[in-house]
């Protein structure tokens, strides 16, 4: 039952590298395209043979927080969200996460912009300290400081404090105590709490050996892996406890902490974090769209799409908790004006954005206008969607297209479909080994336009939606509604989510040697459409619940 | 005989480096090692080409440029006109030329003026944006492949400011990415530029206290905080592996360049310029014109301070949608820099194209201004140029290049010089810029885009 994993390295299909012809007279004489690196010969067992490729992942033992996790952590210290990670610079995303531990470098801005966001943070915990010592209540002195600054850096820094780690804390506390007394000392020892290493990056230290190439983690390590990954944020109290308490030595003591947190309102920022980071949704409220081709565009609409989409997210992956659901579901969250806006036959009248029910054709994940509307200006572009779909459903890598290919369609014109003069560079057998890979996928969803409306015709042409996912157990479909549902049924696709997750959950690209790991959590997801049964069944797998010995050379 | 001579320049790398004459602008500090003041640089990023045919001055002999009749062209060629706009394939210099449409702004230090042509950005198409400050390609989740020019500058010229690089803009991007960013300090690793006003000033000016004492006191506090983390830093990294004590490395190095921007002094010389209105609204296209003054205001008293003496001005960001309606231009900026030609009113959005290209170079011209009046101008050189040259083709061959200032002299200023076709990239304009400031390099970006430093730039020896 467990399938192997396929991973489309195109150059496997021996199509997609070779040389491309100039065929701009002004173009000079185009360098060979080489092959990508690691690109097995097509084998029998595709799966295996992508494992051999892949170098071993590099280590992911000490891990830089990410915006959103620091954002969250200062918000559970101070009370209140302050923006402490504004301007800091975006994360870089490596296999489309931000928490790969390798990639998260600490820029010299980031410092520059943190260094003022933390004496803003200390300020504010300095005028209320109460919450981290009641001595503070009535008592101003330095043992209380203390014990402000002990109780403030432990929760910060996610560990108990040693003598070694207050006294330079202190002493930020005594030059501004000298000068401002017991609040401006108190800000200054929270500014370099917030400042240090310990509040920015998730250490875990080199344990004994409890598995061939597996190390132990402590228990307020296991917690700190369950909190940044199923809350993407802080552990609370109970999770500390339970660790404290040796509750998190065993893999059962871990589920049952899992599960009660699945249950916490903190679990639904796990669950958006992964989808905003899988389907790039920031690049949604970005779009433009040319006004001479979409008249009903307005400068609202990529905002409303957005929230449409967040809602839509909520309901299917959140309160229903089905992958399924996500991509087929037959409703959405609309406004006004989007209803009017895509003229679906949908009753106009809403308090907002409430829940409406939709026509066949607009089922599912791949007929939300948000998802409809990130590629293509004045067009469509069944290229880009196509290689959307085939990067994040599928798993596929495919290399970007020579340099000196002009890689902007031509304009539009009233003689032909988008889809007949993309076919035309696409049937060019230099062209075609890597588009057919994403062109067909694209030309499936042509009945939706650019901007995200459904339309029978383009300039007078009637437009055929007859798409083709190659090389998949997918096949041919019609229409964004029917991919979403061969998508559902997939296991090409269930494979591909699964090492997205696991990528989200672990930090790290997925190796060889995760392989037995893989292909149990497959054999799961083959059985259920839960979002909940993945986290918990990552949370007990080798990989989350220990470290392997080559991160801690 | 100035440093700065012809041998110098093409001198190899097996030198040892050069200090720099002191300059005789009153607002720089003198530098206890090395000799004052090593110049500035200060790229200008525009987005979407400009029109060439409006932009590179008519050549010797030729006949100013005038619109043809777009009427003529076929309806199914959608291109009426040559892919690569150039005056001339052969090599030339004409110091008698005459300023074109985009230029014209520049009249008032055509004298300090340069203007390339027949140069190539190593890339074409949008993503060239990144590609003509790195001259690299960029890799496939659309980054750079490597250090920019003002990024690699500022190593050299930018060690002892307060910002070796200083990242400034107008509504512009505000993610890595090859669009966004024409300052990288190394692969994959964008410098943003700064687009809020209030938060440039508050990054330059604003954590200077009024009087000495309370920039001691201030000094105090945050030289504690930082001792604070640098101890605890010291500790974590003890127990660490060797890649993540790298990762550490560079955290510490974060922490040593703001340990360096509070113990730099602001010249007394300079004044603290008037903070820009609390919540200010940056983003809004209606105040473009005044958040550019406020933004180049702030940038000109930063160099004229010596607060940094490299950087990078971008105007909003590549494939932008702006628009322009203070000019008049209400189509978007990237529609206009993809006509056509068989529009109807394909000469009024033309016209909108070369507005805007030279509204930037108004903007350039005032920046120039400013900085004479704060006596920050000599030894200054602007490099304006654009990724492509008319973007509907997304080609990148000979694109807009312009150069203002000079450097110790260096430069033969005041004329059009135009190359052999394919002859240079645009590394071969950079590593010049490079070297005019002592830099001792051989390539700049992709080794195998440099051909040899442009000498036909510099005053003969």
């Amino acid at each position: 039952m467990s399938r192997l994993f396929l991973v489309l390295s195109i150059a496997t299909i021996g199509g997609c590298s070779g040389q491309i012809g100039d065929t701009a007279p002004e173009t000079p004489p185009p360098p060979t395209v080489p092959p990508p690196p690691d690109t097995p010969a097509p084998p029998a067992d595709l799966g295996s043979a992508r494992w051999a490729a892949l170098p071993n992942t590099t280590p992911g033992a000490m891990r830089r927080l990410t915006n959103t996790e620091i954002e969250a952590m200062v918000t559970e210290l101070v009370g209140e969200h302050i923006g402490f990670t504004d301007g800091f610079p975006p994360e870089e995303r490596v296999g489309g996460f931000e928490n790969n531990a390798a990639a998260l470098t600490f820029p010299p801005t980031l410092f520059e912009r943190a260094f003022d966001a933390a004496r803003r943070a200390g300020e504010i915990v300095a005028s209320n300290p109460a919450p981290f010592a009641p001595c503070a209540a009535d008592t101003r002195n330095r043992t209380c400081g203390e014990a402000v600054v002990r109780r403030f850096a432990e929760r910060a820094w996610r560990r108990p404090l040693d003598d070694e780690d207050l006294t330079p804390l202190m002493a930020s506390y005594d030059v501004g105590a000298d000068q401002g007394g017991f609040e401006l000392g108190l800000t200054l020892a929270v500014q370099a709490t917030l400042l240090s290493a310990p509040f920015f990056y998730l250490v875990e230290d080199v344990r004994e050996e409890v598995k061939p190439g597996l190390l132990a983690l402590s228990g307020a390590e296991r917690a700190n892996r369950l909190a940044f990954f199923l809350w993407r944020g802080p552990p609370d109290d109970a999770l500390r406890a339970a660790a404290d308490a040796g509750d998190l030595d065993t893999p059962e003591g871990v589920e049952a902490q899992a599960q009660r947190m699945l249950d916490r309102p903190q679990a639904q920022r796990s669950i958006t974090e992964f989808h905003r980071q899988w389907l790039e949704l920031e690049r949604m409220t970005e779009v433009n769209k040319d006004l001479q081709y979409f008249p009903n565009w307005t400068d609202e609409i990529p905002g409303k799409m957005r929230t449409e989409l967040d809602h839509y997210l909520e309901q299917t992956a959140i309160v229903e908790d089905s992958v399924e659901a996500l991509l087929t579901a037959r409703y959405s969250f609309q406004d006004e004006t989007l209803r009017r806006y895509y003229q679906d036959g949908i009753a106009l009248e809403a308090n907002g954005f409430d829940r409406v029910d939709l026509p066949p054709r607009r089922s599912g994940l791949l007929a939300r206008g948000g998802f409809l509307i990130m590629e293509g200006f004045d067009q469509t572009s069944p290229v880009l969607r196509g290689l959307f779909i085939r990067e994040k459903f599928l798993c596929g890598e495919l290399p970007p297209p020579p340099d000196f290919v002009d890689d902007i369609p031509s304009d539009p014109t009233p003689a032909e479909t988008t889809r007949e003069r993309a076919e035309a560079h696409a049937n060019d057998p230099l062209c075609r080994g890597c588009h057919q890979f994403m062109d067909p996928i694209g030309f499936g969803l042509e009945r939706f336009d650019a901007a995200g409306r459904w339309r029978d015709m383009e300039s007078s042409h009637p437009i055929d939606d007859r798409g083709e996912v190659v090389e998949s157990d997918i096949g041919v479909f019609q229409g964004a509604a029917e991919l979403g549902a061969k998508l559902a049924k997939s296991e090409y696709f269930r494979a591909c989510f699964v090492r997205k997750w696991f990528r989200f959950a672990i930090g790290r690209m997925e190796s060889k040697a995760d392989l037995p790991t893989l292909q149990a959590l497959d054999a799961m997801m083959a059985t259920t459409d839960s979002y909940r049964a993945l986290q918990l069944a990552l949370t007990q797998t080798d990989a989350f619940l220990y470290r392997r010995a080559e991160d801690a050379r | 005989m100035s440093r700065f001579d012809r041998r110098f320049f093409l001198r190899g790398t097996a030198g040892a480096v050069i200090g720099l004459p002191a300059l005789a602008s009153l607002s720089r500090r003198a530098e206890a090692q090395t000799t004052s003041a090593p110049g500035r640089f200060v790229f200008f990023a525009h987005p979407l080409g400009m029109y060439p045919e409006l932009f590179f001055p008519t050549p010797p002999g030729g006949v100013p440029y005038t619109f043809p009749d777009v009427s003529a062209c076929n309806p199914r060629q959608t291109r009426c006109r040559p892919r690569t706009y150039r005056t001339g394939e052969t090599a030339m210099s004409n110091p008698d030329f005459p300023l074109s449409r985009t230029l014209a702004p520049f009249a008032p230090y055509r004298e300090d003026l340069l203007v390339l042509e027949n140069i190539d950005n190593y890339s074409g198409n949008h993503k060239g944006y990144t590609c003509m400050s790195t001259g690299r390609p960029i890799n496939d989740v659309k980054l750079a492949t490597g250090i920019s020019v003002d990024q690699a500058l500022a190593q050299h010229i930018g060690r002892d400011t307060r910002f070796p690089a200083l990242q400034v803009g107008v509504k512009s991007g505000e993610t890595p990415h090859a669009r966004h960013a024409v300052s990288w300090y190394g692969a994959g690793r964008a410098a943003l530029p700064e687009s809020n006003p209030e938060r440039l000033f508050d990054r330059l000016f604003a954590s200077t206290p009024a009087n000495n004492d309370d920039l001691a006191r201030l000094r105090a506090q945050q030289q504690s905080v930082l001792d604070a983390t640098l101890g605890q830093a010291q500790r974590l990294k003890a127990r660490l592996g060797r890649a993540d004590q790298l990762k550490v490395d560079q955290y510490l190095t974060s922490i040593r360049d703001v340990e360096r921007r509070l113990s730099q002094t602001v010249e007394a010389g300079c004044s603290r310029p008037d903070a820009p209105p609390a919540g200010y609204d940056y983003k809004s296209t209606d105040l473009v014109e005044q958040t550019t003054t406020l933004q180049l205001d702030l940038l000109a008293m930063a160099l004229a301070c010596g607060l940094t003496n490299v950087a990078t001005f971008q105007m909003a960001f590549e494939a932008t949608n702006m628009r322009h309606p203070w000019l008049g231009v209400d189509t978007r900026w990237h529609d206009l820099s993809h006509t056509s030609g068989n529009e109807d009113n394909w000469i009024d959005l033309i016209n909108g194209y070369v507005d805007i290209a030279r509204w930037n170079a108004e903007q350039i011209a005032y920046f120039v201004d400013r900085l004479q009046r704060l006596e920050a101008w000599s030894d200054t050189l602007i490099m304006w140029t654009t990724p492509m040259h008319n973007a509907q083709y997304h080609n990148g061959h000979n694109i807009p290049i312009a150069l203002l200032g000079n450097i110790g002299n260096q430069l033969d200023t005041n004329r059009h010089v135009r190359f052999a076709a394919g002859e240079h990239v645009i590394n071969d304009v950079l590593l010049t810029v490079l070297r005019l400031f002592g830099v001792e390099a051989d390539t700049f970006g992709a080794p195998d885009a440099n051909k040899r430093p442009l000498t036909e730039l510099l005053r003969s020896a």
